[in-house]
C-alpha cells in the first residue's frame, strides 16, 4: 500500500548541492531536470557569487529520457568551464539520468584535463536523501580530486560535523569548532565557509588526523579517508554544546591528539569560570522558570537530538521526555546513537525514536505527559502543535522559519550560552 | 495498441530535416516495439491559404495575404521563421499568400500528423513545439538515423504503456 510522509525533515540527495555551495568558489552542476536547484534552495544565506538561481543545469526532458542526456551534459559543462569562474566543478546528477543510466562519470572523465577540477558525486533522490548525499560530496572529492601524501602537517586536523545549509548554526559551529582545537593547539582544517574553499580541500590530505563530530553522517567519509588517504580519525559522536560536553570533548581530543594535559586543562578551567560566571548571574531566573517546562523533546537530526539533549540535562538540568530523530538515520548506526542517548548526567536515560512522520511525532507529542508545558526545541513544523500545549518552542532544525541565523553558533561553551539566551527569551516571553 | 509516428526524413534513412523544412512526413505505424512505414504524407501549402479555418489565429490574415503584408516577417513572423528552419528556409512566412504564417504554418503542418503519438526531426522552433504539446505529440529533435530514432522512442512507449521502469 501507499505511504504517505508526512512533514519530512530533509530533502533528496540532491540537495546536497548546497554542500558544495559551501565551499567557497565551488560550484554544482546540476544534471537533472529544471526546477531541482529552485526547490531545493532554502531561501536564507544561499545568495552570493554563486546562488542556486544560476547553477548551471542540464534541465533534460523527455528527448533525454529517450535518446539520453549525456551530449548535453558535456555541452553544459564545457559551458560551464567556459563561463564560470569556479575553482571546483562538481556535477551532481539526479534521479532522471540515473534512472535512464546516463554514464556521467564519463563525461565527467572526457574533462580530467580540463584547467580547472571537475568532478561528479551521485546524488539521485532515491539513493537517500541530502544527508546521504552530502556523504556523497565528501566522498566525490576524497575519490576524484584529494590525493594521498607522506607530508604529514603536525598538529593539523580536518574537522566534520554540520551538514550546511540543512544545519542553520552551520557556519558558526564549524567556526567555534575550529576555534576550541585552536585552543588546545592543534591546527583545524575545514573545508566548508569563508576563506576556506580548495586550499583547505587541498590540505586535508597532509592532516595527522580527522575529526568527525556526528553521530552517523560522514562516518563513511572518514573510514575512506583513512583507507585512502592514510588519515587516522576520531569519531566523536556528540556535538559539544554548553559546558559539560565541551570539557569532555575537549578532554578526549586532546588525548586522541596527544596534547599535554594541563594545556587542555588551563582552556577548559578558563573557558568554564566565564561559563558559571554567567549561569551564576541568571541563577534566580532559571530557578523561577524552571516551573515552566519540567520535561522537553528534541525533533531535529541525530547530531542537534543528540547534542542538544546532552546539553539541557547535564548543563541546565532538565528531563527528557521522548527524543525524535528525524534524519532517516541508516538502520546500521541506530543502536549506537539509542545508547549514546542513555548516557546523561544524573541517572537520567532518554527514551529515542527515530522517526520521519511529522504527524506520528506531533501525536507523540501531544499523547506524552510532560508534567506541566512543554519545551520543544524542533523544526518550523513543530512550532503549532507546541503552541496548542501552550508549550515553549524554539526552531533549531530544518525546516528554519522562525530564525535568521547569520553566524551564530551553538557549539562549544559560548553556543551553549546562546542557546540558553534563546530558551529563556521564548520562557520569558509569555509573562510580558 | 498501435501508434502513429511521424518521420521529417529525405531519405527515409536519416533523421535530416527540420520540422519547419520538412515538406512531408513519413509516417510509421508502430504495434509494441515493432515498426513498418505506412504512408508518406505530403504537407501542400496551398491547401488552406490565408482563408482557411485555420488562418484565425492569424487575425491580419487578409492583409498579410496581399503579399505585402509579411515582406519584413523576419521579425513580425520572425518568432516560428526562425525556429522551424531558419538554417534552410524560413518557411514558415514565406509561403505564398500563406500570410503571418508564424504560429499557422506550424499549426497546420502539426494538424497533418495529428493522430501520430509522436514526431522525429532534426530540429523543432518553439512554436512548433506548442502545437505539439497541445495535441500531445511528443516532438523529438535528434540527429540519428530514422531506425535508431523509432527504436529508441518506441521501446520507451512500450515501457511506459506497460508500466515497466526505466531503469537501465
Amino acid at each position: 500500500m501507499a505511504k504517505l510522509l508526512d512533514k519530512q525533515r530533509y530533502k533528496c540527495a540532491l540537495g546536497a548541492m548546497q554542500t558544495v555551495q559551501a565551499i567557497e568558489r565551488a560550484i554544482p552542476i546540476l544534471h537533472s531536470g529544471p526546477g531541482c536547484a529552485q526547490k531545493l534552495s532554502d531561501g536564507n544565506g544561499s545568495s552570493g557569487y554563486f546562488s542556486p538561481n544560476i547553477f548551471p543545469c542540464t534541465s533534460i526532458n523527455e528527448k533525454d529520457v529517450v535518446f539520453g542526456g549525456v551530449k548535453k551534459l558535456h555541452s553544459t559543462i564545457d559551458n560551464a568551464l567556459k563561463v564560470i569562474d569556479a575553482d571546483l566543478y562538481v556535477v551532481l546528477t539526479g534521479c532522471i539520468p540515473e534512472i535512464v543510466g546516463d554514464d556521467s562519470g564519463e563525461v565527467v572523465s572526457e574533462f580530467a584535463d580540463a584547467e580547472k577540477p571537475v568532478i561528479y558525486a551521485p546524488t539521485a533522490g532515491f539513493k537517500g536523501n541530502n544527508y546521504k548525499g552530502h556523504e556523497q560530496i565528501i566522498d566525490a572529492i576524497i575519490d576524484q580530486y584529494a590525493k594521498k601524501t607522506d607530508k604529514k602537517e603536525k598538529g593539523l586536523v580536518n574537522i566534520w560535523a554540520d551538514v550546511p545549509y540543512q544545519d542553520l548554526y552551520w557556519l558558526g559551529n564549524l567556526r567555534a569548532l575550529e576555534k576550541l582545537i585552536e585552543e588546545i593547539g592543534l591546527t583545524p582544517n575545514t573545508i566548508f565557509g569563508y576563506q576556506r574553499g580548495i586550499k583547505n580541500i587541498d590540505k586535508i590530505a597532509s592532516a595527522e588526523f580527522n575529526l568527525l563530530i556526528s553521530p552517523w553522517v560522514s562516518v563513511k567519509n572518514v573510514k575512506k579517508m583513512e583507507k585512502k588517504l592514510g588519515i587516522p580519525y576520531l569519531h566523536y559522536s556528540t556535538l559539544p554544546i554548553g559546558a559539560f560536553e565541551t570539557s569532555k570533548f575537549l578532554r578526549e581530543v586532546g588525548k586522541f591528539a596527544g596534547v599535554d594535559e594541563k594545556k587542555v586543562e588551563d582552556v577548559i578551567t578558563q573557558h568554564e569560570s566565564y561559563y558559571y560566571y554567567l549561569i551564576e548571574r541568571f541563577a534566580d531566573l532559571f530557578l523561577e522558570n524552571r516551573v515552566i517546562n519540567k520535561q522537553f523533546s528534541v525533533v531535529a537530526d541525530a547530531q542537534y537530538a543528540l547534542g542538544i539533549t546532552k546539553f539541557l540535562t547535564n548543563d541546565l538540568g532538565l528531563v527528557p521526555a521522548k527524543q525524535f530523530v528525524t534524519d532517516d538515520t541508516p538502520k546500521e548506526y541506530r543502536e549506537a546513537i539509542t545508547e549514546e542517548f542513555k548516557k546523561l548526567n544524573y541517572g537520567l536515560e532518554a527514551e529515542v525514536v527515530f522517526e520521519t512522520d511529522g504527524y506520528k511525532i506531533h501525536e507523540e507529542i501531544k499523547n506524552h505527559d510532560y508534567h506541566g508545558y512543554p519545551l520543544v526545541l524542533g523544526g518550523y513544523y513543530d512550532k503549532e502543535v507546541t503552541e496548542d500545549l501552550k508549550g515553549n518552542f524554539l526552531n533549531i532544525s530544518w525546516p528554519v522559519k522562525d530564525k535568521i541565523v547569520l553566524n551564530d553558533a551553538i557549539v562549544g561553551y559560548e553556543g551553549g550560552i546562546r542557546l540558553i539566551e534563546d530558551i529563556y527569551t521564548v520562557a520569558s516571553q509569555r509573562f510580558n | 495498441m498501435s501508434y502513429l509516428i511521424a518521420v521529417a526524413t529525405s531519405n527515409a534513412r536519416d533523421v535530416d530535416l527540420g520540422f519547419g523544412a520538412a515538406t512531408g512526413f513519413h509516417i510509421y505505424e508502430v504495434e509494441g516495439t515493432d515498426y513498418k512505414e505506412k504512408e508518406y504524407r505530403e504537407f501542400s501549402e496551398e491547401i488552406g491559404g490565408a482563408g482557411s479555418s485555420s488562418g484565425v489565429n492569424c487575425g491580419s490574415a487578409g492583409a498579410c495575404g496581399s503579399g505585402t503584408g509579411c515582406g519584413g516577417e523576419a521579425a513580425g513572423c520572425g518568432g516560428a521563421g526562425a525556429d522551424t528552419g531558419a538554417e534552410t528556409k524560413p518557411s514558415g512566412c514565406n509561403g505564398p499568400s500563406n500570410g503571418c504564417s508564424g504560429s499557422d504554418g506550424a499549426q497546420r503542418k502539426v494538424e497533418l500528423i495529428a493522430d501520430c503519438r509522436s514526431l522525429v526531426c532534426k530540429k523543432i522552433g518553439f512554436q512548433a513545439q506548442k502545437q505539439l504539446e497541445k495535441r500531445a505529440i511528443a516532438g523529438f529533435d535528434v540527429e540519428c538515423s530514422v531506425d535508431e530514432a523509432l527504436s529508441k522512442i518506441t521501446g520507451y512507449f512500450d515501457k511506459i504503456d506497460n508500466h515497466i521502469s526505466l531503469r537501465r
